[in-house]
């Protein structure tokens, strides 16, 4: 072994992480090597003053409070960033309740789609009474047997509209699909509440009445804000430009879907 | 209404990997990035303190680490990859505040003088660490990363490799010229002093 490359290893074998024979090696070298062996002592010396080198620790408070802060500053960061939307989803979220009070008892009592499979009820907010007029116009035999069309379709135009990488994607599509069964609740939940609150207004109880209003209030209260966890998450997934266009396509679902809905009707004749 | 509102990853502080807490984090769990927080921030303080200098700059740029993982973590393609992709975000915003205060390029001048007291005697134990510290702030940024995430952080060179964008021999080579440039500066020190 040379000189040079010894010394490449000297920090290794001072701390015992080499093999035995190359150990051995370096220790001969060393034994025989006159400017080695004084390298090394100059070596082992720097070390030990670097290893003992004494730091000041910061105040124990601040490694308490750090991640508390960050976590603040999580969420913060995204209210931040989407708070200029934040009235328009609030908005959102009361056309939706409008829509549902009309709509959706007769739309999800539907028994003929597995909706909690679907993609595409991710994106009802505005427009779920625009949805559910739509839905209640078309074949529902036909509708059953597009509908995996239907997603296929809606995830690539998605993908494409987002500009997602596969990885994007993998992390994507779970949270949404995630979203479509709390939606799926949410519709059950509201309609349930909202036919127990027609039996009490039609027999006149006005106790069981503001029961219903306040399942009503609470079930409202969990949808706003599993939907603002839905924008948070969606917003670690993805860019900050990936974001804006997922906030644009979330305007125009009902469109897309009515799209792909006539464009797969037309081609299966 | 069933826990589907409430459905949030679990997150268990003990067993999981970085990997798996950035994977949480980006499915929407906060409390993972608060995990994170804590398994790294001792360690990012002490190198930020060991390449600025400044307790006080140390704490910002600690917090300032942290603030660019919340807003980049999402571009992290290799997630395994969380721990060297965090020192080098550490490294660069070190190296941005010291140019910033234009320390990067500090002058052998800056070094203090020997004192009476000490002039006749061996270097003082403080006076050596203060030398070597001085060394160490002169070396490359590679030469003196590689011996702060070797020597003070436990990094392998393979990894510390991954942080500066070089191999894993480059970065050996690195931590060796950087101990012999200090050795080298330590040895001068003696000897100018034994002359005296």
């Amino acid at each position: 072994m040379q000189c040079n490359t010894v010394a490449l290893y000297f920090y290794d074998y001072l701390k015992s992480r080499l093999g035995w024979f190359k150990t051995w090696k370096i220790k001969k070298h060393i034994e025989h090597c006159i400017n080695c062996q004084s390298d090394f002592e100059a070596f082992k010396h720097t070390i030990h003053i670097l290893e003992s080198e004494r730091v000041q620790e910061p105040s124990p408070h601040f490694f308490t409070a750090l991640p508390q802060q960050i976590m603040e500053q999580s969420k913060a960061s995204f209210y931040a960033y989407s708070s200029s939307k934040k009235t328009r989803w609030w908005a959102a979220a009361a056309a939706v309740l409008v829509g549902i009070t009309s709509g959706l008892v007769l739309l999800f009592s539907s028994q003929h789609y597995e909706w909690g499979q679907s993609v595409l009820w991710t994106f009802f907010n505005r427009d779920v009474w625009d949805l559910s007029s739509f839905f209640h116009k078309v074949d529902e035999n036909k509708l059953i047997t597009l509908a995996p069309a239907i997603e296929e379709k809606f995830k690539v135009i998605l993908t494409k509209e987002l500009r997602l990488t596969d990885q994007d994607e993998s992390r994507l599509f779970p949270v949404l699909k995630d979203f479509s069964y709390t939606m799926k609740e949410y519709c059950y939940s509201y309609g349930t509440a909202l036919a127990a609150l027609t039996v009490a207004i039609e027999k006149e109880q006005p106790k069981e009445l503001e029961q219903c209003l306040q399942d009503l209030h609470q079930i409202r209260e969990k949808w706003s804000n599993s939907r603002w966890e839905l924008l948070q998450r969606v917003r670690m997934i993805l860019s900050k430009e990936q974001f804006a266009r997922f906030l644009l396509f979330s305007e125009r679902v009902p469109e897309e879907l009515r799209n792909i809905y006539s464009e797969l009707k037309q081609s299966k004749g | 209404m069933s826990s589907t509102y409430s459905q949030q990853p679990a997150c268990n502080r003990l067993v999981e990997t970085d990997s798996d807490l950035v994977q949480l984090f980006l499915e929407g769990n906060r409390e993972s990035l608060g995990v994170l927080v804590e398994r790294y921030q001792r360690a990012l303080y002490f190198l930020c303190l060991r390449i600025v200098q400044n307790h006080d700059d140390a704490l910002e740029l600690v917090q300032k680490t942290f603030l660019q993982v919340l807003e980049k973590l999402h571009t992290l393609q290799k997630t395994d990859k969380f721990k060297t992709w965090i020192y080098r975000i550490a490294i660069n915003l070190c190296y941005n505040l010291l140019r910033e205060k234009s320390l990067y390029l500090r002058v052998l001048s800056d070094l203090p003088v020997c004192t009476e007291s000490t002039r006749d005697d061996p270097l003082a134990r403080e006076e050596e660490e203060l030398l070597v510290r001085n060394a160490l702030s002169q070396l490359s940024p590679k030469q003196r990363i590689s011996i702060i995430l070797h020597i003070y952080h436990n990094l392998s060179y393979q990894e510390i490799g991954e942080i500066l964008g070089c191999q894993e021999a480059t970065v050996r080579s690195h931590f060796h010229l950087g101990i012999k440039k200090i050795s080298n500066q330590l040895r001068k020190k003696i000897g100018s002093q034994h002359a005296m």
